[in-house]
């Protein structure tokens, strides 16, 4: 079984490097595209011999030393298979293959060299993701975490002549990496404390006290990659990217991996009661505030770039309530209906060659199939039953209610936000489906018609998971995970599909009626709120304002005050130096003060020891 | 007598070689001169395998050299880096300086001899002349642009503020003379813990100041950017690695000679100066608009870092230190050479220069990429390891807000770097094709092939490291 895994990590680094190394290979695009596209299949194959393996059996882990120092061993290497990583080693191969496939079709009028790179980097991507997958400790799990956001950097950037995808990268990469010195640190405090950089439960013990810092550290880091407020606003710019990299990275997998490395480091997060409060009050105001601004967007991929992070809210909110397989469930059937409802909207992007949903409009029957699995896939994340959103966001609520009522009181909050957020899910997802699907025809949308099979056939399969992952599932994979979770119908499941309808009565008629609902008028200005860009101004600022004010206050630190300390020095002591300075240019003189400033430092500093 | 030189037999072999070179110049006709520079490398190349060959182990000059683990690998790391930045000079030297190519040479071999030395100084009589036989040649070799005014400014810079810091550096070792009444380490580590006095602390600051100047750390930094940006383009490949590695083992073995009493003397006003180091050195990067400015202010935050090893004082942090350096080594030496490359086509180092490079030279700019994410710190380059080694060190021995200040500095170089790739990978291109000499590009491909090694299987180079910090400290 480990040979197989191991297949899933060089399988695909192998087709990447002969692609980096072989130019012409890579430039003839075709190729390229054959090679990433067979490695694709080749990993959906072995990940499902490797969950079939897994499944009931116990965790094997395969590790080589990498690094070692001062005699024991720093840094392994390595694959760790349980039915957890096993899962997500599907889960990350089948999105990954619908989405190659798709991006045959979707990309199919880029220039060959465009198609080989974009295939390099998907080859890339899919053993980053791999090696973070089965990550047997957090260190190589960090470094495989950095690969997936420099792959992130590289694929939002694959249309670099754009001006706004060259900043949408950069700005993705440099709000991650802000958010990686918390795993950094984190990690640095666990070796410290505990020698290792296990995630076992015996190193969760090991933490003693620091449990619950190193837990916040380690939580920092995710809500950088998984987008949590305050940290989420790169998300909506990574939309710059093509759509099928959307699907994938910014979807189902590489946002989802700050989920996962909670779900992985779960031993440690069980002990750090503190920051998993915290935790929940984040991934539910997130799963609240990101709602609130997409229900305001008209681009359809900004929409869903909101919704992904109103969905990881919801997970990380379940983990901060304590229930792990409720929030890792989720991530599972949320991969699958929203690479789905991405790959639908790059089907209506294809056709119409616009995001704005005011260009589409009146399409099912130009374009039923994508109006279907678009469908579907709205049904699953608005949580209709018996589309599989319905039962993992059940499980959230069912744990916040759960922790609410037995060990937290505070944790009602992201409760009352996660219901409400359910209703408003459906409401901007109906808008959505009703705004493009329905109405009126734009002169965009005159000509639209369905993508060929490549665009196809990932839309159906995907919608198929997203109604697999449910119900049928449910019960024996979170009982693989750990706690097995059963469906009951409670009250408060049916709380949140009533507002789900409601959300959809609601965006009926406003959207397809065309009619209003007395008092919509006052809520206008919470509108105007969620259209503002104030946390992105507030980043931006912080960023460049104060990177640039800083390099200003050091020049300007070491021009005046510096300089003015060395001229109240230079006038008595240092006579001589000023000829030197006489004798050169002018600035040198003051580099020579500069070596004396340091020096009645050291003067000062030995006679206040003296 | 030959019995007891045996452990500087590597310098030796530079001496022998620098002198041969010497009487072929002589009578090498005009146009040839360039057979020098292969011969140079021929000697770097026959120290580097002296040290793998021959036993370089035990005491020479009665007793102020020492051939340990440290010694071996300083001399490893700077022959290499010497042997680089010749490969870098061959053509431009060629078609700059032609006939004044031995003697550039030469005063490289004499430098790289200094630094040599300095990994297994055990006296201060000879670290104070190791150190300058390091020193010297470069403020010659900074000017050999004679006519090009920002050279000889950068090249003045240079030496003014060297002056002053090797007098600081002198009158340093002179009063840690008169406080432990040697001039040998070993003794001073001890006097330093058994009979601390002011004197010797105040002498200690008076040396780490002066030393600080040669690996360009705030204050003693202000000559580094202007003399990187004035010198000509494949000098700076050699200034800019070589010294600061053979100056970071110097310090070290001053300051932790089993004993870390004389560290601790000094610890507050060193840390200060690690700070400093790592927010000027970074931050300044960040406006500016030149490659070697850039390269320089960054090359000092990281200076800091290193120094942040070295006042860990630690077995761990030491030989964190020596993987650093050794990394530093590789990978700025390469991104120096990328730079030279491009400024020699082109006249400027300006960032705008970069525009497009990834279409008129992919080599270049992958190179320049791969060394960029180095000093970034992404993993499977050694920048990598070497920030996450140093930090581990750093912080078991206490020092977490330095490395919190590290880690988030080393955010903020990103910034800057990645300003630098977008630049080659999304700017279009203004004018056509750049060519690069053979031995510039072999250089390289050589720092290339070292900086995915160290980063892919780090392991033999750790364990080298840890050997050389086994020198001085215990583990």
């Amino acid at each position: 079984m480990s040979d197989v895994a191991l297949f899933t990590l060089l399988g695909p680094l192998g087709v990447a490097l002969l692609l980096v190394v072989a130019g012409n290979l890579r430039r003839s695009g075709y190729a390229a595209l054959a090679l990433s596209l067979l490695m694709a299949q080749a990993n959906v194959i072995a990940s499902v011999i490797v969950l079939s393996k897994a499944w009931g059996a116990p965790a094997v882990t395969v590790e080589t030393p990498w690094l070692w120092a001062s005699g024991k061993t720093m840094a392994t290497v390595g694959v760790h298979i349980d039915p957890i990583s096993a899962s997500m080693l599907f889960v990350v191969a089948v999105v990954a293959m619908c989405v190659q496939f798709f991006s045959v079709s979707y990309l199919s009028d880029e220039p060959r060299e465009g198609i080989g790179r974009y295939f390099t980097w998907q080859s890339l991507f899919l053993f980053s993701m791999n090696a973070l997958v089965l990550a047997p400790n957090l260190l190589q799990l960090f470094v495989a975490w950095e690969l997936v956001g420099l792959c992130s950097y590289l694929l939002i950037g694959f249309w670099y002549t754009k001006p706004s995808a060259a900043e949408a990268a950069l700005k993705a990469f440099w709000m991650t990496k802000l958010a990686d010195l918390g795993l950094m640190i984190g990690l640095i405090l666990q070796y410290r404390w505990t020698g290792e950089f296990a995630f076992t439960h015996e190193a969760a013990v090991a933490l003693g006290p620091m449990v619950s810092t190193v837990a916040l550290f380690y939580f920092i880091a995710v809500m950088g990659k998984s987008a949590q407020f305050p940290l989420h606003i790169w998300l909506p710019d990574a939309m710059e990217g093509p759509t099928p990299v959307s699907a994938l990275l910014h979807a189902a997998t590489m946002v989802a991996a700050g989920v996962y490395l909670v779900v992985r480091g779960w031993p440690i997060f069980e002990l750090a009661e503190d920051t998993r409060l915290f935790m929940a009050m984040i991934g539910g105001f997130t799963a609240f505030f990101a709602a609130c601004v997409a229900i305001v967007q008209t681009d359809i991929k900004k929409i869903l770039a909101y919704s992904t992070c109103s969905q990881l809210g919801y997970m990380v909110a379940a983990l901060g309530a304590g229930e792990m397989t409720a929030g890792y469930y989720h991530l599972t059937t949320h991969a699958f209906f929203k690479a789905l409802l991405f790959l639908g909207a790059g089907s209506l992007i294809h056709a119409v060659h616009s995001n704005e949903l005011s260009n589409m409009g009146g399409l099912w029957r130009k374009m039923p199939v994508t109006a279907v699995t678009f469908g579907i896939g709205t049904l699953a994340l608005s949580g209709i039953p018996p589309f599989a959103g319905f039962f993992s966001k059940d499980l959230i609520l069912e744990a916040l209610l759960h922790g609410a009522e037995h060990d937290q009181p505070l944790l009602y909050i992201p409760l009352v936000l996660c219901v409400i957020a359910a209703g408003m899910t459906a409401y901007y997802m109906f808008r959505v489906v009703f705004l493009a699907f329905f109405g009126e025809p734009s002169a965009h949308a005159e000509h639209a018609h369905e993508g060929d099979l490549g665009i196809l056939g990932p839309l159906v399969l995907l919608a198929c998971l997203s109604f697999f992952a449910g119900i049928p599932v449910l019960t024996s994979l979170t009982g693989q995970w750990g706690h097995a979770a059963h469906f009951h119908v409670t009250g408060l499941g049916m709380l949140a599909l009533a507002l789900a309808l409601g959300g959809i009565g609601l965006a009926w008629q406003l959207h397809l009626r065309g009619g209003t609902v007395p008092g919509l008028g006052a809520l206008a200005p919470l509108g105007d709120i969620a259209r503002s860009h104030a946390v992105d101004r507030f980043w931006r600022n912080l960023y460049l304002g104060g990177l640039r004010g800083i390099a200003k206050s050091v020049a300007w630190f070491d021009r005046y005050v510096i300089d003015a300390l060395i001229n109240l020095v230079g006038v008595g002591a240092l006579q001589g130096a000023e000829q030197v300075r006489k004798v050169q240019s002018g600035r040198g003189g003051d580099y020579v003060y500069a070596v004396f400033l340091g020096l009645i430092v050291a003067v000062a500093w030995s006679v206040v020891l003296a | 007598m030959w019995a007891s030189l045996s452990p500087l037999a590597a310098d030796l072999v530079l001496v022998i070689g620098a002198l041969s070179l010497l009487i072929v110049d002589l009578v090498l006709p005009h146009g040839e001169k360039k057979v020098l520079g292969y011969g140079t490398a021929g000697v770097f190349i026959a120290g580097l395998l002296a040290t793998f060959l021959l036993d370089l182990s035990g005491e020479a000059l009665g007793g102020a050299y020492v051939g340990d683990g440290m010694a071996l690998l300083v001399k490893r790391i700077v022959y290499a880096g010497g042997f680089i930045a010749v490969l870098g000079s061959l053509d431009y030297g060629e078609r700059h300086w032609p006939l004044r190519q031995g003697e550039y040479y030469q005063l490289m071999l004499y430098s790289v001899l200094g630094m040599g030395l300095l990994g297994g100084v055990e006296d201060l009589i000879l670290l104070a002349v190791a150190f300058e036989l390091m020193g010297v040649p470069l403020y010659v070799m900074a000017a050999f642009a004679r006519k090009d005014k920002l050279a000889v400014e950068g090249a003045l810079k240079l030496y003014l503020t060297g002056a002053v810091s090797s007098a600081a550096t002198l009158y340093g070792f002179s009063l840690i003379f008169g406080a432990a009444q040697s001039t040998r380490l070993q003794d001073i580590a001890v006097a330093a813990s058994s009979a601390p006095s002011p004197i010797l602390w105040l002498g200690a600051s008076a040396a780490l100041a002066g030393m600080g100047f040669k690996l360009g750390v705030v204050p003693f930094h202000m000559w580094v950017p202007d003399t990187y940006r004035g010198t000509s383009p494949p000098f700076v490949a050699f200034l800019a690695v070589g010294p600061k590695v053979a100056g970071i083992a110097a310090v070290a073995r001053l300051f932790l000679h089993g004993e870390t009493a004389l560290l601790d003397g000094v610890a507050p006003f060193a840390l200060l100066l690690v700070w400093s180091t790592i927010i000027v050195g970074n931050w300044m990067a960040v406006p500016q608009t030149s490659a070697r400015r850039l390269l320089a202010y960054s090359g000092v935050g990281h200076m800091g870092l290193v120094l942040l090893g070295v006042v860990a004082g630690t077995h761990t942090a030491l030989a964190a230190v020596m993987f650093y350096g050794a990394g530093y080594l590789v990978t700025t030496a390469g991104a120096f050479l990328v730079v030279s490359a491009l400024t020699d086509e082109q006249g400027s180092d300006e960032l705008d220069r970069f525009a497009g490079l990834a279409q008129k030279s992919p080599f270049l700019a992958f190179a320049m990429l791969v060394f960029l994410l180095s000093l970034g710190g992404i993993p499977f380059v050694v920048g990598f390891w070497a920030k996450l080694y140093l930090f581990l060190g750093a912080w078991g021995a206490g020092f977490a807000w330095s490395v919190v200040l590290g880690a988030m500095a080393s955010v903020v170089g990103l910034f800057y770097y990645l300003r630098v790739a977008r630049t080659m990978y999304m700017d279009e291109p203004d004018a056509q094709g750049i060519s690069v000499d053979m031995g510039t590009q072999f250089a390289i491909v050589l720092c290339l092939v070292f900086v995915v090694g160290m980063g892919v299987v780090p392991q033999p180079f750790v364990a080298i490291a840890e050997e050389a910090a086994s020198a001085l400290l215990r583990p």
